[in-house]
């Protein structure tokens, strides 16, 4: 049955949807769950690649750690709080 | 007395690999993590007076910019504010810690000596340059067209037999909490019928380039570190070798000896595009030619390192330390 849209309506559910498919979106892939954060990235970094502990680990879990981005190589983080540095060479 | 401003955050580990490369060589160096700032670190600085300038580390450890020989710039992360404000008011204020960020790397850029030059960098993410001046160098690269036009799209994937689609822009994005990653990707039959999206995100089109393996070529300064990828051991990575990691697989690495035009050609399009360091990816296709796919100005090298055993890092902490490309 034919259905009578508002304008506005009629602009966003009809002519919006069908034309925000942006292409490249079909290949996103999502990062995992932040629950499932920690069990990947103990997956990986068991491999002996970083100083992360258990504790950084949960710390993830509990959302204390700051995700900005992850590649699939290289993890980018901001943890809050004390933080383990190298410090400086003084 | 001078020594080198490592600007990225605490927890990176590649660079902490060069770290620990600059400690056992004796030389100074210091570290200004962007996430610190603005709440946790200052920076200081008369742009007419270069000698005035300096930064206030988290720790509270002031670093006079006329020490700083150079600067090496690694995937620092972004500015963190204090809670409690706005959506605009963080806007506002991320907006003047990019401005000042960028005029005091502007700044060291004038009085170190700067890995990789912003401007050069900025210039040389530029995916279709650096495609133009790989072929002007006489390496092979794969059929391109960047478009959103669908037509455009259509007419160019039905030239092939198989065609790949790759983002011109960085890869991540972030959705609230998700986060998001667009690797290189084969189109499917449903993804050919959906052509039409290519209106609403342009983005790389390229055939499908036959693989013997894929090449990592990461490059410091004159040196060449050429690393093969089996991708092609793994079906998960035939496409894209990153998607392996997804899964957990470990792909195999092996030292690699490029041919001696090729390495010149690697080389000279860093040069050109005025990158002293950069890791660009390659192919070698079944016939043994070797072709071009792109150049990452701040590529990720400490996986190849752990792969290989190459020194990479060693190198860059050299490199560093010389304070000249």
């Amino acid at each position: 049955m034919h259905r009578e849209y508002p304008i506005n309506e009629f602009f966003y559910e009809v002519v919006m949807q069908s034309m925000l498919k942006p292409f490249a979106l079909r290949f996103a892939m999502p990062s995992p769950p932040l629950d499932d954060f920690g069990k990947w990235t103990r997956n990986y970094f068991i491999k002996g690649t970083t100083r992360m502990t258990g504790a950084d680990l949960a710390r993830i879990a509990a959302g204390g750690i700051r995700i900005h981005s992850f590649a699939f190589t290289e993890f980018q983080y901001t943890q809050f709080g004390p933080v383990p540095d190298l410090g400086d060479s003084d | 007395m001078t020594r080198i401003l490592i600007v990225t955050d605490s927890h990176n580990e590649t660079a902490n690999t060069v770290v620990s490369a600059l400690c056992g060589m004796g030389v100074r160096w210091a570290r200004f993590n962007r996430a610190e700032f603005p709440e946790r670190s200052l920076a200081v600085f008369d742009p007419c007076r270069p000698e005035r300038g300096f930064l206030v580390d988290e720790d509270g450890d002031r670093i006079p910019l006329g020490e700083v020989k150079t600067t090496w710039i690694w995937h620092p992360n972004p500015f963190i504010f204090e809670p409690g404000l706005s959506p605009g008011q963080t806007r506002f204020l991320g907006s003047a810690c990019r401005y000042t960020y960028r005029s005091f790397l502007a700044f060291l850029e004038e009085t170190s000596f700067m890995v990789n030059s912003l401007a050069m960098e900025d210039r040389a993410n530029d995916k279709g340059l650096q495609l133009r001046i790989a072929r002007r160098l006489g390496l092979t690269v794969p059929e391109t067209l960047i478009t959103n036009s669908p037509e455009q799209a259509k007419a160019f994937c039905a030239r092939f037999q198989e065609v790949v689609f790759k983002v011109i822009n960085p890869p991540h994005f972030r959705d609230g909490a998700q986060l998001s990653c667009i690797g290189t990707s084969l189109l499917t039959r449903d993804d050919l019928a959906a052509l039409d999206g290519v209106r609403h995100s342009p983005g790389i089109f390229q055939n499908r380039v036959p693989k013997r393996f894929d090449l990592r070529v990461t490059i410091v300064g004159d040196q060449v570190f050429p690393v093969a990828i089996h991708s092609q051991e793994e079906p998960s990575a035939e496409v894209d070798f990153r998607q392996a990691w997804r899964y957990g697989i470990q792909l195999r690495h092996e030292v690699h000896e490029l041919p001696r035009r090729v390495r010149s050609q690697c080389l000279e399009l860093a040069r050109e595009l005025g990158l002293v360091y950069c890791a660009m990816d390659l192919v070698v296709r079944p016939d043994g030619e070797y072709v071009y796919l792109e150049t990452n100005p701040s590529g990720q090298f400490g996986w190849i390192e752990r792969a290989t055993g190459l020194p990479i890092a060693r190198a860059l902490a050299a490199l560093l330390d010389e304070g000249h490309g």
